[in-house]
């Protein structure tokens, strides 16, 4: 209960700003929190609440497993790579060989999700393949 | 004369006897209705209340009724625990025109307890190949996982962290020891 009551301003955030699928359990000292933001904003913003309770995430008593709803096939994404071109892979995983490339801030369309770091893609060119997630935003 | 006289004396007296007779029958008339009026109606507006009373508790209790015969409440249905069946008691008691309560009612049995299913944590091998596809783009980072621990040493953009722990920690690790220093 002391867990709930640190991250009180997390979970009520969370719960607030329409999570869904909300599952917030403790076991072993940590705080399991999981559950689908409605958006990629809603994602940040209590990644944001969790760094500003726990700065630079140093407890290691929180595992926040919030993913953002699986968007319908044919959804159109941006390449956020930091600068570099993301890499479209046979299959998703870094051992995968590279079947081709997307450019930074080209768009690609979502074809379908492996899990929640892969995403099968096709880019503008029309290489399809798997792409890591965290590069790609939602338009 | 006299003839007249007792002639009279019978006619009074008749008309006296049908007087008495028609009293006496609306006093009888008079009691009937008094006592019907007593037990019949009363019954209903008891009743009445107990199901309204009834209403207000059905957050405590399930399919709760009072069947009411000459002011004696009888109570049926289920209350959640004990004290809220005694106190829905009192409250049918003091209901004007109780007389006694029958309560028939029971307390149902406690819900289970569900304990929530146990939180999903990966295994090392999963977390692994996970960890080394997350890391990948950061060279300076070094991840090690062990008993579905995720631990990280090294250094790291302070901006790139909160992107790296949210793809880390949807690998459903144990947890994340994080020892980056930041820069």
């Amino acid at each position: 209960m002391a867990l709930q009551d640190k991250y009180k301003e997390l979970l009520d955030a969370a719960s607030s700003s329409g999570v869904s699928k909300l599952q917030v359990r403790e076991q072993d000292n940590v705080l399991y929190i999981e559950g689908e933001a409605p958006t990629g904003t809603v994602k940040d913003k209590l990644w944001d609440i969790y760094n500003k309770i726990d700065p630079d995430f140093r407890a290691a008593d929180v595992v926040m497993d919030i993913n953002v709803t699986a968007s319908a096939p044919g959804t159109k994404a941006t390449v956020t790579t930091d600068s570099s071109n993301l890499n479209i892979r046979k299959g998703p995983g870094t051992d995968q060989p590279i079947v081709g490339k997307a450019a930074h801030g080209s768009t690609v369309t979502l074809i379908s999700k492996a899990n929640e770091q892969w995403w099968l893609i096709k880019s503008e060119k029309g290489e399809e393949g798997y792409a890591y997630a965290q590069y790609l935003t939602p338009q | 004369m006299f003839k007249l006289f007792i002639h009279l004396n019978t006619f009074f007296m008749r008309r006296l006897i049908l007087r008495f007779t028609f009293v006496c029958t609306a006093i009888a008339m008079m009691a009937v209705a008094a006592s019907s009026c007593k037990s019949g109606p009363k019954d209903a507006d008891i009743e009445k209340q107990v199901t309204e009373k009834a209403a207000a508790v059905s957050g405590d209790a399930s399919g709760v009724a009072g069947s009411v015969k000459d002011g004696v409440v009888t109570i049926s249905g289920s209350f959640k625990d004990e004290a809220s069946k005694d106190a829905f008691e009192t409250t049918v008691k003091a209901i004007p025109g109780v007389k006694s309560v029958v309560n028939n009612s029971t307390v149902m049995p406690p819900a289970p307890v569900v304990a929530p299913a146990p939180v999903v944590i990966n295994g090392d091998d999963v977390l692994s190949k996970g960890v080394a596809d997350a890391t990948k783009d950061f060279p300076t980072v070094k991840a090690t996982v062990k008993d579905s621990v995720i631990t990280l040493t090294g250094e790291i953009k302070k901006s790139s962290l909160p992107k790296l722990m949210a793809t880390l920690h949807s690998l459903k690790p144990k947890k994340v020891n994080n020892q980056l220093t930041t820069k």
